[in-house]
């Protein structure tokens, strides 16, 4: 039997693109335990500085606490369930919650950690270090540009970006950004991070329902890059990768036509060839092996924590 | 905030008689998609300009859109905005290749300041949209307009678009404000 990947064939079953069933196993064996990007260190620099971000479906709010390390709680007060978070980021506000600010047993991240500027959290409680290569993103430190992000949302399949930034690099058997490779190509982090250095723009593009992606866009330069350098990247950021840009705005269409097919009973009959690249190639190997067999770990439940910020 | 020239008189109905037509010209040629017309109405210094918005507490209400300089949708300046126009003229621009549909309705127009040669108008907008059989997008906000009177006709020095929405709802921004 054909599974939802076959790297003979380069060939994949269209289900992948808006299966609710593949959609949630992916969220619980890819996104549960897989490293991602919460943020921008800069925007984490002083103790109490908080900002919200998504894990695959799980909404969670990270911090710098005033030992001057990382923490990270699931939004969500354990009294009301109301989120702690009120918006997107703060500064020295305590985040607590506004009803039950002395609540305790909140669930948290077990992971964090910061790489070349950037904070990654993880899910799983035995989860590796993380294995990140920043190269060609090849700074010692990287700086959000500006205090926002740019922010939107399709009807389609995260995968199908991903595939999109996969397809411009070559990744051997690796779904890493590509060490050895010219300055100028993009670069992706397994499951859902790219970066474009022609634009200076890094992605993260949530899996927040199987038909619909919810995409994070930073502009990110040296830490040292002048005034000048910074504009320059930030104004090449809005105009390639931010949602009216001359890339993005015709690629998101695109994903939700393909997403929109997939659905078909007919057309999930004929399995979707894809670019024999390898770097595509190379993550929809990852992304099934993760899905299926090799993937028997138990779960295991996220620890509980008191929290004192 | 009242109209700043002096409410009532008959001069500043005509202004804003004079800016609403306008704008509705405007609409007209955009829903037409005669782009090329559109850019006539920009002056060569033009700021075309989309913050992004963010949920913030009712004390931080003044950082809840980004600065000029931070992060936007949209910082265009003329040489952009006829880069977006010749892009939509060639067949390529896929966004916009079938082309979508749009309706601008622009409606609670004020003049909140009058200087020399220089008109500030604010409007609200709701710009519909669909495309293909079943897309369809929803935008309402704000224009803060700055319009220039240039041999006698009005001209549009700066548009700042303020949205109501703080991840965007839509797959993408391929159309004018």
């Amino acid at each position: 039997m054909t599974g939802w990947f076959d790297p003979g064939s380069a060939t994949l079953d269209r289900r992948v693109f808006s299966d609710p069933a593949i959609h949630a196993l992916e969220l619980e064996r890819v996104f549960a335990t897989s490293w991602q990007l919460v943020g921008p260190a800069n925007w984490l620099l002083n103790a109490g500085d908080w900002i919200s971000a998504r894990l695959g479906a799980e909404l969670v709010a990270i911090w710098r606490d005033r030992a001057g390390g990382l923490q990270g709680v699931v939004d969500l007060c354990p009294c009301c369930q109301r989120p702690l978070s009120t918006g997107e980021r703060g500064s020295a506000a305590p985040l607590a919650c506004p009803i039950h600010p002395q609540a305790r047993g909140f669930a948290r991240v077990p992971h964090l950690t910061e790489r070349n500027g950037l904070v990654f959290a993880n899910m799983d409680c035995e989860a590796l270090p993380m294995m990140f290569e920043p190269d060609p993103i090849a700074v010692s430190r990287l700086i959000a540009v500006g205090e926002h992000r740019l922010r939107w949302t399709f009807a389609g399949n995260w995968k199908l970006a991903m595939e999109h930034f996969c397809s411009a690099i070559d990744m051997r058997d690796r779904v890493h950004a590509a060490s050895d490779l010219p300055r100028r190509t993009s670069a992706t982090q397994f499951p859902n991070l790219t970066f474009d250095p022609a634009s200076s723009s890094l992605q993260v593009w949530h899996p927040a329902a199987p038909d619909r992606t919810e995409v994070d866009t930073w502009c990110v330069v040296a830490h040292d890059a002048t005034e000048a350098d910074r504009d320059a990247a930030r104004r090449a950021t809005q105009r390639a990768w931010g949602p009216g840009g001359l890339l993005a705005q015709d690629l998101a269409p695109h994903w939700q036509s393909i997403t929109e097919t997939s659905k078909g009973l007919l057309a999930r009959r004929h399995r979707l060839p894809i670019e024999k690249e390898s770097g595509q190639r190379a993550f929809y190997a990852w992304w099934h092996h993760r899905l299926t067999a090799a993937n028997t770990r138990p779960r295991r439940s996220i620890p509980l924590s008191l929290r004192a910020v | 905030m009242p109209d700043a020239v002096t409410p009532g008189t008959s001069s500043t109905l005509a202004l804003r008689l004079e800016v609403e037509t306008f704008y509705y010209d405007e609409a007209a040629l955009l829903d037409g998609r005669r782009f090329g017309e559109w850019l006539d109405l920009l002056t060569e210094d033009i700021h075309y300009w989309m913050p992004v918005r963010r949920t913030r507490i009712s004390a931080q209400l003044d950082s809840e859109f980004s600065k000029i300089g931070d992060m936007a949708f949209f910082d265009d300046d003329r040489k952009m905005l006829e880069m977006r126009v010749r892009r939509l003229e060639t067949g390529y621009a896929w966004a916009e290749e079938p082309p979508s549909r749009t309706r601008h309705l622009v409606t609670n127009v004020r003049i909140v300041g009058v200087e020399a040669e220089l008109i500030t108008a604010e409007s609200n907008f709701h710009l519909h949209r669909t495309r293909l059989n079943s897309d369809e997008s929803n935008w309402l906000g704000l224009r803060r307009d700055v319009l220039r009177r240039e041999s006698g006709a009005l001209r549009i020095a700066r548009r700042h678009i303020f949205l109501e929405q703080t991840v965007l709802l839509a797959p993408n921004l391929s159309n004018f404000f």
